[in-house]
């Protein structure tokens, strides 16, 4: 692995005040960080506000698995299932509350791969549910007046017999 | 999940979820609905979504055609009512790509005896292959491709080779972002498809043999004929090509379908029809779709008897 000791290491400084020192090359992943570097506003630790110190550590996880480069070709193709395998255990986690974590952390945080990873993990936990169920999940009011939300069922309804 | 899960996250979520289910969730909220039905929604969703499970659709009532078409256009509520009409009409339908706009178009039939099949997709005009057998004193049918701009919404014919006019088994094809014409010779009960460029391809469907039809692809060049591996006995079966491949269509019974996609000898991929496609028994069946580049077609027929419809939209 190229983790050269030259490279610079940055320090995140999660919601609850822990701090976290992680590779420049690593955290680059996160577009929101970059911008900070960019920017220049990054010799201090960073503050993460939104994000606890339990989420940051898996997305720190997530990331450097996702940072590592394989050396060859041959090395690519297992690197790659390896990836894949590391993927499907990260987004299986006890707590769904943990995925809406990762999920809101992958979006302010601006990270895409983990935000597809995420979103697409909650969207097949809840593909399945009913309407109440899901508006349940998300803490949605339903504002249809019962005949509006009839109407709207009835349109689709077709489709599901 | 108690805690707030702001609306931009939601809608990560709606990206990806599945056809059905977001067909489903349109009754979640207002702000789901208007999001789910956004032209915007539609089309990025479209972007994203190239596997076939997403696409698919059916829908028929009796005077009335509505429709949700998904992969491009999905669950776009409109009804649209269908003028009667005494004799088969032949219905198009596509999604005009510079606006996202549906648009059915109605091909009524006066002199024309033929039924029109939309047939290609190019560029945001399609065609359709028509003839018409009263035209000449003869008796011999003309043909004649008709185009159809979506944007312009303006008709117009394409010329033909004199020759081709009277062939009577001309079919229009998609072939490399072009419209290509297909002639089909009769060699004993053996149809010929050329798709130009040099490669021709034989398709015989052995309706002869009691124990149901054969296809097999002819290569002029080596002279060899390669089964395909594809011997049903269905109720309806037909051919045709598509772009760089033969396309296959079985019809066991009313209710069960199945389509092959035979790229150029290569080896048949099976493909079923979705389940929840269903199918009036008074419908005249097609090979029923057309699809180009995101952009999805059907043909819609109505049966003789003028009560029962069906429009098959599928993108492959």
């Amino acid at each position: 692995m190229s983790s050269s000791s030259s490279s610079k290491m940055i320090e995140l400084r999660s919601s609850d005040g822990e701090t976290f020192h992680v590779e420049e090359t690593v955290v680059l992943q996160s577009e929101t960080i970059k911008q900070m570097i960019d920017d220049d506003c990054a010799n201090a630790a960073i503050p993460l506000p939104n994000v606890t110190s339990m989420t940051l550590a898996k997305v720190i996880e997530y990331i450097k698995k996702h940072a590592e480069k394989p050396k060859d070709d041959d090395d690519k193709k297992v690197a790659e299932e390896d990836l894949k395998k590391f993927d499907a255990e990260f987004v299986k986690v006890d707590q769904e509350s943990m995925l809406f974590d990762l999920v809101r952390a992958a979006n302010y945080l601006n990270i895409k791969s983990l935000l597809d990873l995420t979103c697409q993990a909650v969207a097949d936990s809840i593909k399945d549910l009913s309407v109440e169920e899901v508006r349940k999940k998300f803490n949605i009011q339903n504002d249809f007046t019962p005949e509006e939300e009839a109407k709207v069922r009835k349109e689709n309804a077709w489709a599901f017999d | 999940m108690s805690d707030f899960v702001p609306f931009d996250i939601q809608s990560e979520i709606m990206k990806r979820l599945p056809v059905k289910s977001l067909l489903q969730f349109r009754s979640v909220s207002k702000q789901w609905k208007s999001f789910i039905d956004s032209p915007k929604f539609i089309k990025s969703y479209h972007v994203n979504h190239t596997n076939p499970q997403h696409h698919l659709l059916v829908v028929y009532k009796v005077q009335k055609l509505r429709w949700l078409l998904f992969g491009i256009l999905l669950s776009v509520d409109i009804d649209i009512p269908i003028p009667k009409a005494g004799c088969i009409v032949a219905v198009g339908f596509g999604v005009c790509r510079d606006t996202s706009d549906p648009k059915l178009v109605k091909i009524s039939v006066d002199k024309i005896s033929s039924m029109w099949v939309v047939k290609v997709f190019v560029n945001g005009v399609f065609y359709v292959r028509a003839y018409d057998d009263a035209s000449l004193d003869d008796g011999v049918r003309s043909n004649f491709v008709i185009s159809f701009d979506l944007k312009s919404e303006k008709f117009g014919e394409v010329c033909l080779p004199e020759k081709l006019v009277r062939n009577p088994y001309l079919d229009v094809a998609k072939v490399n972002e072009s419209l290509g014409l297909l002639e089909y010779y009769d060699e004993g009960d053996i149809p010929v498809c050329d798709v130009g460029r040099g490669k021709m391809v034989l398709i015989k469907l052995d309706d002869d043999d009691d124990e149901g039809s054969r296809i097999e692809v002819y290569e002029p060049l080596s002279g060899h004929t390669n089964g395909v591996g594809i011997h049903e006995k269905a109720c309806m079966f037909t051919a045709r090509c598509r772009d760089q491949a033969v396309v296959v269509y079985f019809a066991w019974s009313l209710k069960s379908f199945s389509l092959f996609f035979l790229p150029f000898l290569l080896l048949p991929t099976p493909f079923l029809w979705p389940d929840f496609v269903r199918l009036s028994p008074l419908a005249t069946i097609p090979v029923p779709f057309q699809s180009s580049h995101g952009t999805i077609f059907a043909v819609l027929q109505r049966s003789q008897h003028g009560e029962a419809m069906s429009l098959m939209v599928f993108d492959v």
